[in-house]
């Protein structure tokens, strides 16, 4: 029987960043896939990013604390644990700390503060999807983005092709460039997710992004104008978009 | 008759050309004589005291020497040339002229009019007679055929209206044989009544004026680019005049360099392809860009792809342009005026001066101090490179320190163009010329001879490469025959260099037709380099010519040839490996844009 107060014991694993994806894969899948399972890609993709032994000692720790179980078709999230699942994880997000020059705040301030600076510095309108969630979608000039506050990058191919046919753009904040998030610059080859996402990591002053302009030139005037910080694009990913043919290798340096 | 208030008299066709350029007081003719142009030629025959007649060794060449000095002077000159071949060589140069906002008069002859569409000698008639105009119109702003005496009467003063007021441009105007010397009954028009009374340095609303001091003000990453517009408009003491009293930064466009001393410290640099990290990372992080006289090009902008050199938007765009084609042609903009730049300018100096409007963007500076500080860093050790082949860096630095203060610099195109658009530095605005639009080879290398007309006493430089000098090598010929005593510095690399980059970088480096090199195998690329004895080249011709391939030989050389007051040819040996780094980009779809080998871009 899963018992809420047992999902703090993830808190206490030295790391506990491959449940907290788990569980969000979990709660993304359970509302986007078919079967509410996990795709088995999205599971590759885990592995790779945690690393194997990592991956199964999560999937075994959720298992045992029946926040997922596992069905003939795959992993999913317990449907009874959903919603407490989803309150315990958006609180966590929520409270997520961040360090920007020498000041403290929690990833909430800080999208909350994005979300000001846009409404006072373009002529876009505002909507909440979930508040809870720290996720709004913002319309500028016709076009709708997802703001999201996220806790793991692997997650995002799972939605992507909804995105580009809804044709929202999804911009996902959270602590990605310690999660091993290069693995995912694979999914650039795909024009629904090149031309649809973006990843933002505040802690580490690095985005992977290449559906530039408009909206989003503003997250990078945010960052600089309120922190005087400024998002770098790590090489790895330009060099991958080199070996993808979206850029031009040059071998003048 | 419309010409009331002047003298009617008897003329043939070319005297009324002649004696119009007396009136507009025309101190040069340029062209090419064949059997089309003598006719016109003979009118000139008694007045070469006062309009005299400069022939280089082709008709591209005048044309080339024109629009040097119109841009220059703001006189556009008269160029002739015959029929057939000479009007299908000056294409080009009209062509560089109009691109560039610059103007020149080309006269053209024609079959006789009772000819037309005989498919006499030279005549373009398989489409319709006589039809040189549908050939030269892309490349004009007017074209004019003039089969009366009296018509070119009319058609002169139209033509000087034309070139000089507004968008400046090359006009056309073409005469058949016979009415050169025909007379007729017509007048010689006054250009005051015709031309110089008319006002077109049209302003800004009111309320526009108004609107961009506001938007500058509240601005925290304000910029001003200047384009070409700012020199065409003569409007570059306004410009900083407006930048200081705003204290707001300016970088240029190609086209623009050299508006704003470039050690003045408002001065960011070139945005562009290659251009200075400074200007490029600020324009991409611009909040607001008052862009003045620009027309947001492939090479200025990165083809336009967004994040590279601009993020417009989010970047808000305030364009002011005499031609309001230009005006959100690429890019949308927040206010867009349809002005001259100069009066515009200084109806913004009026106002903010009258309401006491300043800018206090203080940390916007900070920030663009250390862009500047990155790129001189990175810049500095280059200057004084002692590496052979000599680096371009260090050949620009050293003809810069061994140049007057106020030398007029004329790149060529290919890669000395952007060689001399990240290093030539002059603190006298108004001295750097090149190519920017049609971008032809060889304009830099007959330019600065137009240079020389127009400005005797000044030191006068043409930087070129190996291919550009060889397009027009007799230039040094003119140069003696007319004692213009210029100096051409070629970059020799044994190669169309920029174009050799481009293989290298975009096509996995197979060269092909783009190395000078002795042609022995079966295929291209088996032979060794080799390239003509520039120097004896122009020592054959009459001039001074030197081959310098170590650094430390550079300044004696141009200082030597500046003193000896004599037409001299510099041929330097460079590293021909050496690429212009790339502050921006520029792409040729499909293939995707490489990014910048200088300077991560932090905005995207």
């Amino acid at each position: 029987m899963f018992i809420e107060e047992s999902l703090s014991s993830i808190l206490q694993k030295s790391n506990p960043y491959p449940c907290l994806a788990l569980l969000e894969s979990g709660l993304i899948s359970y509302k986007e896939s078919e079967h509410k399972t996990i795709p088995q890609e999205l599971l590759k993709d885990f592995a790779c990013i945690y690393g194997k032994e990592l991956a199964d000692d999560a999937i075994k720790c959720l298992v045992n604390l029946e926040a997922i179980e596992e069905n003939e078709i795959g992993l999913l999230i317990n449907d009874e644990a959903s919603n407490i699942i989803s309150s315990w994880l958006n609180q966590l997000k929520r409270n997520l700390l961040l360090t920007l020059n020498n000041n403290e705040e929690s990833i909430e301030e800080f999208v909350v503060k994005l979300i000001s600076y846009l409404k006072e510095n373009t002529s876009c309108t505002v909507s909440y999807k979930s508040v809870e969630n720290l996720d709004f979608i913002i319309n500028s000039d016709g076009k709708n983005y997802s703001i999201q506050a996220a806790l793991s990058p692997v997650w995002l191919p799972a939605v992507a092709e909804d995105a580009s046919v809804q044709n929202t753009f999804i911009a996902l904040i959270g602590p990605f460039a310690a999660q091993n998030w290069h693995h995912m610059i694979k999914y650039y080859a795909h024009p629904q997710f090149r031309n649809y996402t973006s990843y933002y990591d505040p802690w580490h002053c690095q985005k992977m992004n290449i559906s530039r302009g408009s909206l989003l030139t503003y997250f990078d005037w945010f960052y600089r104008d309120v922190y005087g910080l400024k998002f770098f694009i790590p090489d790895t990913f330009s060099l991958a978009l080199q070996n993808m043919g979206l850029l031009r290798y040059n071998d003048e340096r | 008759m419309i010409y009331t208030a002047d003298k009617i008299g008897k003329y043939k066709g070319a005297d009324v050309i002649a004696e119009y350029m007396l009136k507009e007081k025309i101190p040069y003719m340029l062209g090419y004589a064949g059997h089309g142009a003598i006719g016109l030629l003979d009118s000139f025959y008694d007045k070469q005291d006062q309009v005299k007649i400069v022939w280089p060794r082709i008709e591209t060449a005048a044309g080339f020497m024109a629009d040097a000095y119109f841009r220059i002077t703001g006189v556009p000159l008269p160029v002739y040339v015959s029929t057939g071949p000479g009007p299908a060589l000056s294409a080009c140069a009209v062509a560089n002229a109009y691109y560039d906002s610059s103007a020149f008069l080309l006269i053209t002859g024609q079959v006789t009019t009772d000819q037309f569409d005989s498919g006499a000698l030279q005549e373009p008639y398989r489409h319709y007679p006589a039809d040189y105009p549908s050939v030269i119109r892309t490349y004009v702003k007017h074209s004019f055929q003039a089969t009366t005496v009296n018509q070119i009467s009319q058609f002169l003063p139209k033509a000087f209206k034309l070139m000089q007021t507004g968008r400046p441009g090359p006009v056309h105007l073409e005469v058949p044989y016979d009415i050169y010397q025909t007379e007729g009954e017509t007048v010689i028009p006054d250009p005051e009544g015709w031309t110089d009374a008319i006002s077109w340095r049209t302003g800004a609303e009111p309320a526009s004026i108004n609107a961009i001091l506001k938007k500058l003000i509240e601005a925290k990453r304000p910029l001003i680019l200047a384009g070409n517009g700012v020199h065409v408009s003569g409007a570059r003491e306004e410009l900083l005049k407006f930048a200081e009293y705003m204290n707001i930064p300016v970088y240029t466009s190609l086209m623009g360099k050299g508006a704003v001393p470039d050690s003045h410290p408002l001065h960011l640099g070139v945005c562009g392809c290659w251009g200075h990290y400074p200007a490029v990372e600020a324009a991409r992080n611009a909040d607001v860009i008052l862009a003045l006289g620009c027309r947001f090009s492939d090479l200025h902008t990165a083809s336009w792809q967004p994040g590279f050199a601009y993020n417009i938007p989010a970047t808000k765009l305030i364009q002011i342009d005499i031609d309001p084609g230009e005006i959100a042609r690429n890019y949308p903009v927040d206010i867009g005026v349809v002005g001259d730049i100069k009066t515009v300018l200084n109806q913004l100096i009026e106002k903010a001066e009258t309401d006491g409007i300043k800018g206090d963007y203080k940390t916007w500076f900070d920030e663009l101090a250390g862009y500047k500080k990155e790129w001189n860093d990175f810049v500095a050790p280059f200057e004084v490179s002692d590496e052979t082949p000599i680096d371009p860096r260090r050949l620009i630095a050293d003809i810069r320190k061994a140049a007057p203060k106020d030398a007029i610099m004329f790149s060529d195109v290919g890669n000395n163009q952007p060689w001399i658009e990240q290093y030539w530095r002059s603190d006298v605005p108004g001295t750097h010329f090149t190519a920017g639009g049609f971008a032809a080879m060889g304009f830099g290398v007959c330019g600065v001879l137009g240079a020389k007309l127009a400005r005797p006493e000044t030191t006068c430089i043409n930087v070129c490469g190996d291919g550009g000098f060889m397009m027009m090598p007799h230039a040094v010929a003119t140069a003696v025959q007319y004692n213009l005593p210029a100096v051409w510095v070629i970059m020799n690399n044994y190669a169309i260099g920029a174009i050799r980059d481009l293989q290298r970088f975009y096509f996995g480096g197979r060269q092909i037709g783009t190395n000078f090199e002795t042609y022995e195998g079966t295929k291209y690329y088996d032979g060794e380099l080799w390239n003509p004895d520039f120097a004896a080249m122009a020592r054959s011709m009459g001039g001074d010519g030197v081959r310098v391939e170590k650094p430390a030989d550079i300044a004696p050389a141009v200082e030597a040839a500046i003193k000896s007051n004599r037409p001299t040819v510099i041929d330097a040996i460079i590293n021909r490996d050496t690429a212009v780094p790339l502050t921006s980009t520029w792409q040729m779809p499909p293939i995707p844009p490489a990014l910048p080998t200088f300077g991560q871009i932090k905005i995207r």
